[in-house]
């Protein structure tokens, strides 16, 4: 068993007694069988001595019971690691930063406070999922789409505060973003609520978020700050009908062009998520005719133009969400294609069957895509975890690789080169191509994702690690970073943003000491570490 | 290859189902006489698993088929029961889905006690790997490296029952895939 740093046995031993006498016996996990349920499954360091490993777990079922547990954590030291529902795989999972930390699992805490159609939001505790908040919905017919990322086991609230994603319209689909008010016990086991949530008696906390004065809610994202209690969640009204729509356009150089329109839709919030693809270069996981290409290096336009043509296949397409009033949506496809066909030779346009919404229960198991439409489901293993381009040597998980890229072509070609090159100086076949498409997860910037494979097996993870590493140290070099990694990786990346000598984490820490002076939250999260454990850096 | 996904567009669930006379559907078991409790998992989608489930149904408290969707059964129906009553579970479906399952069911508390592992080649050549109960080690002989594997595991529940000590060696012991070329379906035990 691991044990928390610089504390005993028997001051352990002491301090699981104490959090039994809070939550009972029942609820406090202690075994090396119970404890290996907190393991990362897709751990890159799995079965290493640096895999992280809790010491325990403890599992309250009340915003009180966690304020005794912060207090007694306090006490004797012991670092708490907090999760919803631990299921954020490739992020970690319900494995803690730090090795002997207690893991707060808050599945107990499930519960669905409120929904309201009218105003369009949900208050929801750290241990509802989006399969719980899915079956609300539907079972009390309230009127209201859920954005849910893939897959679905997790919660709104854990999802939210991991910086996590969804498929819908740009203001939803940044989980964080469309939260509307916190509850949150403090590392000193103070309960705090912000937003109009701070005034006593207010009925309008998932109005209202900023309150008055400085907005701390991005504290507690991705930060070791405090724990979230509760979180309020804006909902996207039911629309009464949806439409999948694609535009392609034929040649390699009008990405910039069908980019610089997609933004215009976008942030003019007339489509949902836009889905960019290359029918000539290939899908994400599919098997492309490349190879040839890429045998003297990285292609010239003009060689890139050619292989287009020889493709017979449009260059790009991106398909999009029309959600809506069927005369809207109507109008709003009209207003597209004209204003593609206006800026772009050659553009084309498919659209699919109306549908109106909701979708009929009994129609929900043959729908393709359940994610676009707010319905969450675990199909995403099928597709993510078994793909043409690991069916040789399919691994045991994946550490997701998310480049942040700026909306542009540019942007877009310069991560993936550099990404390319990296994975050739490690010796691994490049995993993007010039025809690699950004993914639109946050509608306000563009991710070229790559997902490093992880192992049951020390030696290959060794190699992925190595990769992943070269990954963040090449598109740190032209300026780009990701956003959000496994613990193995989060001092790395975070150490990227350095502007001013890292004038940033230096007041992440200045904070840190502050929030929590005997740093007992999530030591080491996103390369925060307090102060008696800075030197070392844990 | 014969893939889940492969076997779905093949005739989906209710074709395996229905030639081995089970609905594709939970079924109430005829018959409740074991002396440990416990409800039985399997995917109609897969011949060894409605094989498994055939044979086992006399046993077990209750039948669960995935159909294919796991999350449906884990969140419509299973953890609700479990949340009551911890009662053992015992499957036969796809690594994937033992994968999820085992994820799920930390909300309750569960872990894996038994786990063997069937890895069919694309001849049909069955390789089974046990891990969390060496003491039935010897029964895997009876298995053999043909199907039919699954109504004979069904048969070797009570012993698998005897024994619902966690054993770490079973626990997260893979990923969700299949290695290379192979299908791989798993019998085990989570209590």
């Amino acid at each position: 068993m691991a044990l928390p740093p610089n504390t005993s046995q028997a001051e352990f031993n002491r301090a699981l007694a104490e959090f039994e006498s809070v939550v009972g016996a029942d609820w406090v996990f202690s075994s090396d069988a119970d404890v290996a349920l907190y393991r990362d499954s897709y751990s890159p360091l799995w079965g290493e001595e640096e895999e992280r490993i809790a010491s325990a777990a403890v599992a309250p079922d009340s915003v009180e019971e966690v304020q005794e547990i912060v207090r007694i954590a306090n006490r004797y030291k012991i670092p708490l690691y907090p999760i919803s529902t631990g299921r954020n795989l490739t992020y970690g999972g319900a494995a803690p930063t730090l090795t002997g930390s207690v893991v707060l699992d808050l599945k107990r805490m499930n519960r669905i406070i409120e929904v309201d159609d009218k105003r369009n939001y949900a208050l929801v505790e750290p241990g509802v999922s989006y399969f719980d908040l899915f079956k609300y919905i539907r079972e009390h017919d309230l009127q209201v789409m859920l954005d849910v990322p893939d897959p679905g086991w997790g919660s709104p609230m854990g999802n939210s505060l991991d910086h996590g994603v969804g498929y819908t319209f740009g203001p939803y689909r940044d989980h964080f973003g469309s939260h509307i008010g916190l509850e949150i016990v403090s590392a000193e086991g103070e309960l705090i609520r912000t937003g109009a949530g701070a005034i006593p008696g207010s009925d309008a906390w998932q109005d209202f978020h900023y309150g008055a004065g400085p907005s701390i809610d991005g504290l507690f994202a991705q930060s070791n700050f405090g724990i979230v209690t509760k979180m309020g969640v804006k909902l996207m009204p039911m629309p009464e009908a949806f439409k999948n729509v694609t535009v392609t356009v034929p040649r390699y150089q009008d990405l910039q062009s069908l980019i610089d329109e997609v933004n215009y839709l976008e942030d003019s919030y007339l489509i949902g998520m836009p889905f960019y693809n290359s029918p000539a270069g290939g899908g994400l996981f599919d098997p492309t005719p490349l190879g040839e290409l890429m045998q003297n290096g990285w292609p010239n336009p003009e060689q890139l133009e050619a292989f287009v043509t020889a493709q017979n296949k449009p260059a790009w397409s991106v398909s999009f969400h029309l959600y809506g009033p069927q005369e809207i949506i109507q109008g709003t496809w009209t207003a597209i294609q004209r204003r593609f066909s206006d800026k772009i030779a050659g553009a084309a346009f498919e659209e699919e069957d109306l549908h109106n919404l909701p979708i009929p229960d009994d129609d929900i198991p043959a729908l393709p895509d359940k994610a676009f439409l707010g319905i969450p489901n675990l199909e995403i293993f099928h597709i993510v975890n078994r793909n043409p381009m690991n069916d040789n040597d399919p691994p045991d998980g994946h550490a997701d690789m998310f480049t942040m890229a700026p909306r542009t072509a540019e942007g877009v070609h310069t991560a993936a080169r550099v990404l390319a090159e990296a994975y050739q100086e490690m010796g691994f076949p490049p995993a993007t191509s010039p025809f690699s498409t950004p993914i639109t997860f946050y509608a306000r910037a563009f991710v070229v994702a790559v997902l490093i494979p992880t192992w049951r097996d020390s030696a290959k993870n060794a190699a992925s690690r190595a990769l992943y590493e070269r990954c963040l140290d090449k598109i740190a070099e032209i300026g780009m970073g990701t956003y959000r990694t496994n613990p193995a990786f989060q001092e790395l990346a975070v150490s990227k943003y350095s502007f001013n000598e890292g004038a940033l984490l230096k007041y992440q820490e200045k904070l840190k000491d502050a929030i929590d002076p005997n740093g007992i939250i999530s030591p080491g999260r996103y390369g925060i570490w307090p102060a008696n454990m800075r030197n070392n850096r844990g | 290859m014969i893939n889940r996904r492969t076997t779905l567009k093949l005739g989906g669930a209710g074709a395996l189902a229905s030639l081995v006379n089970l609905p594709a559907h939970t079924l109430a078991a005829t018959n409740t006489s074991s002396a440990t409790p416990f409800h039985a998992i399997y995917d109609s989608v897969y011949s060894e698993s409605v094989g498994f489930a055939n044979t086992i149904q006399s046993s077990a408290s209750s039948i669960m088929d995935i159909e294919g969707d796991l999350s449906k059964l884990w969140y419509g129906q299973l953890r609700n029961q479990l949340i009551t009553s911890c009662t053992p579970l015992m499957g036969l479906t796809t690594r994937l889905d033992l994968f999820c399952l085992e994820e799920l069911a930390r909300d309750v508390g569960m872990k894996v006690s038994l786990r063997i592992d069937h890895l069919i080649d694309q001849l049909g050549k069955v390789e089974h790997q046990i891990n969390g109960s060496p003491m039935i080690n010897s029964s895997l002989v009876k298995l053999g490296h043909k199907s039919g594997f699954g109504s004979k595991l069904a048969e070797l529940s009570g012993l698998f029952l005897n024994d619902l000590t966690a054993d770490l060696s079973a626990q997260k012991l893979t990923g969700p895939n299949a290695p290379a070329n192979k299908t791989a379906l798993v019998t085990w035990m989570i209590s």
